[in-house]
């Protein structure tokens, strides 16, 4: 008898403890209560306020291998400028949706989360958390606290921050130049070929096979998904993006056959002659650095801020070569060529509805574009990183990897909202910088693809990963496919149309409808220029 | 103590048809006389509760359209749409396909650590057995991004050592990686060379249990080294390898995407395609945990009939079984 | 070596030697190339000058790799999760496999059953976070070894060893009057050793290879292991070329302290197992014993 007894006992306490699990478990989201605070215009308080935030690494050595970011010495000092205790809970940068989707689901959401530019894209359940009503809403709020943010942003970047009930829910940082990758040439084998800067894909060809003729191993240095390489379909205006057919729907570019078939003929010629490898297929973005950074690369396609530091490397082994960006090749009269252009905004900033202070919040941020901000985040610390003499700035440049870390800490990551194209005022205090910055202006202003960009985006490719088009990562990979096995010769390019046809059975027909539904709702911008 | 443990065994066996009451007192006598058995079992079970059952109820929203903010339960319904969506999918019967046919080959390939141990025991120098033993079990320890920067290596057709001995025998490169005719058996070779290794370790363990006693009866009855592999070796070992034999099955499908994943380009996906990698894209895309979710469970439920099947024949010819 | 060795087993043993070195070679290779790499300045790297044998000898990639305090802090709580981790686990999964590996445990089908169920399917992440969290468990070390505690494939491995041990041997303790937790430490445990040096290792490397639940279940990355470093410095980053992660990455010589990294993050735990090596032989008492 007492033996069952015990034995009941001990079923009890096994129930009672799943039950306090599953409890605990399940009902876990509090945050996402419906009702929403009245953002009464009380007095901002004066006192030091305390709050959080959730910020990814973005891979930045110096967050990631801080032993608490939270005392580092730039912190600090914006503490000291805001009269602010921040606590950032930094999200690791590989990881990081998931890391959003658990945050959210432990119901322990920051005052401030921070997205990656949209509303998607930052974790499934971001999209999910603003209709649960964890954020507030900002328009009334940056009204009122964000003079220098709204002078700062631009209206249509503002635009891209609205979600479907028409409020803003977020801060962007701003991408001031949306075109950031460039086309790149080995400026001193230009020359010593005797040849001028290629303007079409002809020229650029005759550059190619220059090269080619000269020893270079790699003329044209392509790599794997043709990321990072399609200088080309970027000539002929056929990235995966979306643009308006003639009846005013919006239609992916690369239906425009003609066009297509033009840019994966280019592609086939260079891979037939050899000027690109011919294992571009499994050529890594290391390799890809590698070739260049040695000097075994001729042409290729890269972020334009990347020219003054592997300049710097690739001279260590080839002291006479010298990178230089050009204007992309242009095929078809009256496109830009050049590359995707990004969206407008690269990190946004959500603040939690159940913050005490927000406007506090918004002050802060708004701190972040004023000269006071943009000099300390340039420069940094007075004494330690620059001197002052009559109002000049002496800058120490970085030079160890150490000090590099710090500055690129310093103006990529901290400075939340601070242009996140370059840094300007740093650019200014080198000649090479300075020529950067002119590019910047004179080259790539003038070039790159826009398109319309759907948010919430298309659902029709649910569960068909493959038929999804990756935007500046390149085409779905269905059509990928095709691509290369034309390049390679496996398909002919003139079976363009066939593997048209093919998409639209798969689906394409029902993403062309949504589209088009969804652009007569407006739920969509469009990316463009600067 | 003994003897009376004895007496209560055969009591139970004699008694064919005991009355409930007595069968009661018996079990209660049992329970009380092994008691500290079960308690020390309570812990293990426990754990499993918690860590695992509970978590596994959030299962169900693989029949739902899971919202993080609605949570497991409140979450609406969604039948069968997530099962759906993946057989509606025209590439889905090829990357079943492809998934079934690697995962035979891996089972093909299941023995291999089990002959290297039998090779290994066979070498009599201990040094030189201690140091392959530690050698072998290495490439455990690359993660799947380098060894498949090694194998684009060493399969390059231009700078591979596989296609200058190609061109040494007169014939012409071939583009391993860029063919989907070569990356199934790139992909069973790869895992076999990672894991083979490590696989031994436990096959050397259980070699060490063999009792020497008897190989000696063996040698007295003339049996060489070959007849004692078969007829005391492979026998003592045997257990050990049907157990692993139906652990493996139970994780049929289960590939881990990233074996796979690091060598698919688009000219050999068309045969490389598994549900693993077809999850991991599909879930890059948004709000995706419901249809991922469901395709787990299809995956298990497959592994788990295998698993049946299997554990219900090897009890039946081998007497090995799980349970 | 008494008998002579016939022709055929002349001919096995060395085509058998041949074979072995051949396999060994073809997997040490790798790793002499990755030690070269780590060895090697960065401009013979970038160039793919280095094979086997080091270009350019530094060691810079190393000192970069061995001033860098976090990893130091890492590498401590690394090995503080595989020593105190694993010897949990073995406890853990020793308690249940030395019950249900006894023909006297009542029930020893039902959790058998229950224990294969949760390998076979395997559990949502999110519904597992929830019970972790709601333990009090998030961002401590307890997150990295308690929701592992028992592997269901360990745990058959185990059962299986145990279950070779003769049930004599266990009834003669127990008319000695010894309880079962006696018998399982002072009989199983000693005679195990083989299982447990295997599934010590199995453990041991699980823990030491494992970045995912540090990953999710730990925010402060003052308590991340040093595989969660490695893991940050290997996978590519391609999807955010931030400016300030550029410009670092092409000042440092990246793959050179890559390679130093992954050797720092894998030499201890290689060690382990020829460490170990040695209780394969002690084992063999086990089957002297059996009869």
């Amino acid at each position: 008898m007492k033996q069952r007894k015990r034995k009941n006992m001990f079923l009890a306490f096994i129930l009672a403890i799943i039950t306090a699990v599953v409890i605990a478990g399940c009902s876990s989201s509090e945050a996402g209560k419906e009702e929403k605070k009245e953002v009464d215009k009380k007095e901002v308080t004066d006192e030091k306020v305390a709050f959080s935030m959730a910020i990814r690494t973005l891979a930045i050595p110096h967050v990631e291998n801080s032993p608490n970011i939270n005392e580092d010495p730039y912190v600090k000092k914006i503490e000291e400028f805001t009269n602010t205790d921040i606590d950032i809970q930094l999200l690791p940068h590989n990881d990081y949706k998931t890391k959003m989707d658990l945050m959210f689901a432990s119901g322990d959401i920051p005052d401030v989360v921070q997205g990656m530019g949209k509303f998607t894209n930052s974790g499934q359940s971001l999209v999910q958390a603003v209709e649960a009503g964890v954020f507030l809403p900002l328009d009334e709020l940056i009204d009122e606290y964000g003079p220098n943010l709204k002078k700062f942003i631009p209206k249509e970047v503002w635009e891209t921050q609205r979600f479907t009930d028409g409020k803003i829910y977020a801060i962007p940082q701003i991408l001031s130049n949306p075109s950031r990758r460039a086309t790149f040439v080995r400026k001193d084998l230009l020359e010593k070929a005797g040849l001028e800067v290629p303007k079409t894909v002809e020229e650029t060809l005759e550059v190619l096979r220059a090269f080619k003729e000269m020893g270079v191993e790699q003329p044209f240095v392509a790599r794997k998904g043709l990321s990072y390489s399609d200088t080309f379909f970027g000539a002929y205006d056929v990235q995966p993006l979306m643009e308006l057919n003639k009846d005013g729907d919006p239609v992916p570019k690369y239906l425009d056959s003609a066009n297509m078939k033009k840019a994966i003929q280019t592609y086939k010629t260079m891979y037939d002659e050899g000027l690109i490898h011919k294992e571009f297929l499994t050529q890594e973005s290391n390799q890809y650095k590698d070739i260049i950074q040695s000097g075994k690369g001729g042409m290729f396609s890269a972020n334009a801020n990347v020219l003054n530091s592997w300049n710097k490397v690739l001279q260590a082994s080839v002291p006479d070569a010298e990178l230089a960006i050009i204007p992309s090749p242009v095929g078809t009269e009256g496109t830009n060529g050049g590359y995707v252009i990004y969206d407008p905004a690269f990190r946004n900033y959500f603040i939690n509805a159940e913050t005490k202070n927000p406007e506090r919040i918004i002050q802060f941020l708004d701190w972040m574009v004023t000269e006071e901000a943009t000099e300390f985040f340039t420069f940094g610390i007075e004494g330690e990183d620059y001197t002052k003499e009559n109002g000049k700035i002496n800058y120490k440049q970085a030079e160890a990897p150490d000090e590099v870390n710090k500055e690129a800490f310093r103006t990529g990551w901290l400075w939340l909202t601070g242009d996140a194209a370059y840094t300007e005022g740093l650019l200014e205090t080198t000649p090479e910088g300075q020529q950067l910055l002119d590019t910047y202006e004179n080259v790539l202003a003038k070039e790159g693809n826009g398109g319309i960009t759907f948010e919430p985006p298309l659902t029709t490719f649910t569960g068909k990963p493959d038929m999804e088009d990756k935007n500046a990562d390149g085409h779905s990979e269905y059509l990928h496919g095709h691509i290369v096995k034309m390049i390679t010769g496996a398909e002919a390019v003139s079976d363009w149309d066939k593997v048209l046809e093919e998409w639209k059975k798969l689906g394409g027909d029902q993403y062309l409808k949504d589209a088009k539904a969804q652009y007569k709702e407006g739920k969509y911008y469009e990316t463009t220029r600067k | 103590m003994e003897d009376t443990n004895v007496v209560i065994d055969k009591n139970v066996i004699q008694h064919n048809t005991p009355t409930k009451v007595s069968k009661i007192t018996s079990t209660l006598s049992h329970l009380k006389k092994y008691k500290m058995l079960y308690i020390i079992a309570i812990p293990g079970i426990l754990y499993f509760l918690i860590f695992k059952y509970i978590p596994l109820v959030g299962s169900i929203i693989a029949f739902k359209d899971y919202n993080i903010f609605k949570g497991v339960f409140d979450s609406p319904w969604a039948g069968l749409k997530h099962f759906r969506t993946l057989f509606e999918n025209p590439e889905s019967m090829r990357i079943l396909k492809n998934t079934l046919l690697l995962s035979f080959y891996d089972m093909l390939m299941f023995p291999a650590p089990l002959i290297l141990a039998l090779l290994l025991n066979e070498l009599r120098l201990v040094f030189y057995k201690k140091i392959v033993q530690t050698v072998i079990y290495m490439p455990h320890f690359l993660s799947w991004v380098i060894i498949s920067g090694i194998f684009v290596g060493i399969l390059s057709p231009t700078t591979g050592i596989v296609n200058h001995f190609i061109e040494w025998l007169g014939k012409e490169p071939i583009y391993f990686l860029g063919s989907e005719n070569f990356i199934r058996p790139i992909l069973i070779f790869a895992q076999l060379w990672q894991s083979v290794g490590w696989g031994t370790i436990i096959y050397l363990a259980a070699l060490t249990a063999i009792s020497p006693e008897l190989y000696e009866a063996a040698k007295v009855d003339g049996a060489n080294r070959w007849k004692q592999t078969i007829h005391v070796t492979i026998p003592s070992i045997m257990p050990t390898f049907t157990v692993l034999f139906l652990l493996q099955i139970g994780n049929f499908l289960d590939f881990g995407f990233e074996r796979v994943y690091v060598f698919l380009n688009p000219l050999n996906s068309v045969n490389g395609e598994v549900l693993d990698t077809y999850i991991f894209k599909a879930g890059l895309q948004q709000a995706q945990y419901s249809f991922t979710t469901a395709i787990g469970l299809l995956k298990s439920v497959v592994g788990l009939i295998l698993l049946m099947i299997a554990n219900f024949l090897s009890k039946r010819f081998t007497g090995n079984s799980l349970y | 070596m008494k008998h002579k060795q016939s022709l055929g087993g002349k001919i096995f043993t060395s085509f058998n030697v041949v074979f072995i070195t051949l396999l060994s070679l073809s997997m040490l290779l790798p790793f002499l190339h990755i030690v070269a790499k780590s060895l090697s300045s960065a401009e013979s790297l970038t160039n793919g000058k280095v094979f086997f044998w080091p270009v350019e000898f530094t060691i810079n990639n190393f000192e970069y790799v061995m001033q860098d305090a976090a990893i130091w802090r890492a590498f401590g709580i690394s090995v503080l999760i595989t020593v105190g981790g694993t010897l949990l686990n073995l406890i853990a999964t020793a308690s249940l496999a030395y019950p249900t590996s006894r023909p006297e445990f009542k029930g020893k089908k039902f959790v058998l059953i229950m224990v294969l169920f949760t390998m076979i399917f395997s559990v949502p992440l999110i519904p597992s976070f929830l019970v972790i969290k709601s333990l009090g468990m998030i961002d401590t070390l307890w997150a990295l070894v308690i929701p592992g505690l028992i592997s269901a494939f360990n745990f058959f491995i185990m059962r299986s060893f145990f279950m070779n041990i003769p049930s004599t041997l266990i009834d003669a303790a127990r008319v000695d009057g010894l309880g079962e937790l006696g018998i399982l430490f002072k009989i199983i445990l000693p005679l195990s050793k083989p299982a447990l040096a295997t599934l010590g290792i199995f453990y041991g490397v699980g823990h030491w290879n494992s970045y995912q639940s540090a990953i999710y279940f730990i925010n402060d990355p003052r308590l991340y292991p040093l595989q969660v470093k490695l893991r940050q410095m290997i996978v590519s980053n391609e999807m955010v070329d931030t400016e300030a992660n550029l410009t670092s990455m092409a000042l440092s010589s990246p793959e050179g302290i890559q390679m130093a990294t992954i050797i720092f993050a894998t030499l201890p735990i290689l060690l382990v197992y020829p460490f170990l090596q040695k209780y394969f032989v002690k084992g063999s008492m086990l089957g002297s014993v059996k009869e």
